[in-house]
């Protein structure tokens, strides 16, 4: 009896662990894998944030399609209006591509008048 | 007059590059750490921090949107954003001011140290910012590095006391900025 308890113990313990384990070394999110809450044109998406809309944005996953307007070493403008990060930086579209990207929303950028996404691959 | 077009033609384009006063980047590399020894490491690294420098005036500022920090360990990263940043309300981070005697002519491929002098505003607070600035010229472009000390309780951040002991009092904070005429 008394070895009975001990061992559920033991496996009550360990499942515990690996509980407490898994939460705190949870996955990061999967971008690509997530439901876009805004799908459309990067302009548009750029004028929402003028709007008492954009704390629904934040840090959300969003589907733009626009012409790249400007490359640089860390990601591509798209339409002017949305500066896009990409998760693997060698698989930048060209300037004059048109795209349609998918990544998460983390902000308007008032130095350049940009919405910026990062985590970003291309979908089209 | 084919020699006078293409006088023309070189100055215009010459004087392009000099005419340039703004230099600037989306792409800026920003790392902040406030690890404890022994503790799981608190560290973050963010590579989409926007910056942009007037070349006559020496006025400099740069944007870091605070849910692009990245943490190894998600959840850390969540509470970050949740708890201590409240990024949700307050999404940026901005330091704006002017580099003390900054002058183009005065930098070489080898850096060189400024004092930039400004604020810095975060969470609803704007402190006073007083830090050394190194900078080099790199091509066609300016190479900006610097790092500083910030404090949490500066910017009503609190560290709940059950972690306490695992982060770092002074959290030092490094940017990294290769700047590109605007």
């Amino acid at each position: 009896m008394k070895r009975r308890t001990i061992y559920v113990f033991v496996v009550l313990l360990a499942a515990a662990v690996i509980t407490g384990y898994n939460y705190i070394y949870q996955d990061h999110r999967d971008i690509q894998k997530e439901q876009a809450i805004y799908t459309g044109d990067a302009k548009g998406l750029n004028t929402m944030f003028l709007e008492p809309q954009k704390d629904l944005l934040l840090n959300k996953t969003v589907v733009v399609t626009g012409i790249v307007t400007a490359v640089e070493d860390g990601g591509t403008t798209i339409d002017n209006a949305v500066f896009v990060s990409y998760s693997e930086p060698t698989k930048q579209p060209k300037l004059g591509d048109k795209v349609t990207i998918k990544g998460r929303c983390i902000g308007y950028d008032e130095l350049f008048e940009l919405v910026t996404i990062d985590q970003a691959s291309i979908v089209d | 007059m084919n020699r006078f077009i293409l006088s023309i033609v070189c100055v215009l384009l010459f004087s392009q590059g000099a005419l340039a006063q703004k230099y600037a980047t989306k792409s800026g590399e920003v790392t902040f750490e406030a690890s404890v020894a022994s503790f799981e490491e608190v560290k973050a690294t963010h590579n989409n921090v926007s910056a942009i420098l007037n070349t006559l005036t020496g006025e400099f500022a740069s944007l870091a949107l605070i849910n692009g920090f990245k943490f190894k360990v998600a959840l850390m990263e969540e509470h970050f954003n949740e708890n201590y940043m409240e990024s949700s309300r307050f999404p940026k981070a901005l330091v704006k001011g002017k580099i003390e005697g900054f002058d183009t002519s005065l930098l070489t491929e080898e850096f060189q140290e400024f004092m930039l002098k400004g604020t810095i505003e975060m969470r609803g607070k704007t402190k006073a910012l007083y830090i050394p600035i190194r900078i080099k010229t790199q091509k066609d472009s300016y190479l900006i590095e610097t790092n500083f000390e910030l404090k949490p309780e500066d910017f009503d951040i609190e560290i709940p006391s059950i972690v306490a002991n695992k982060v770092a009092k002074t959290v030092v904070v490094n940017a990294v900025y290769s700047l590109n005429p605007l």
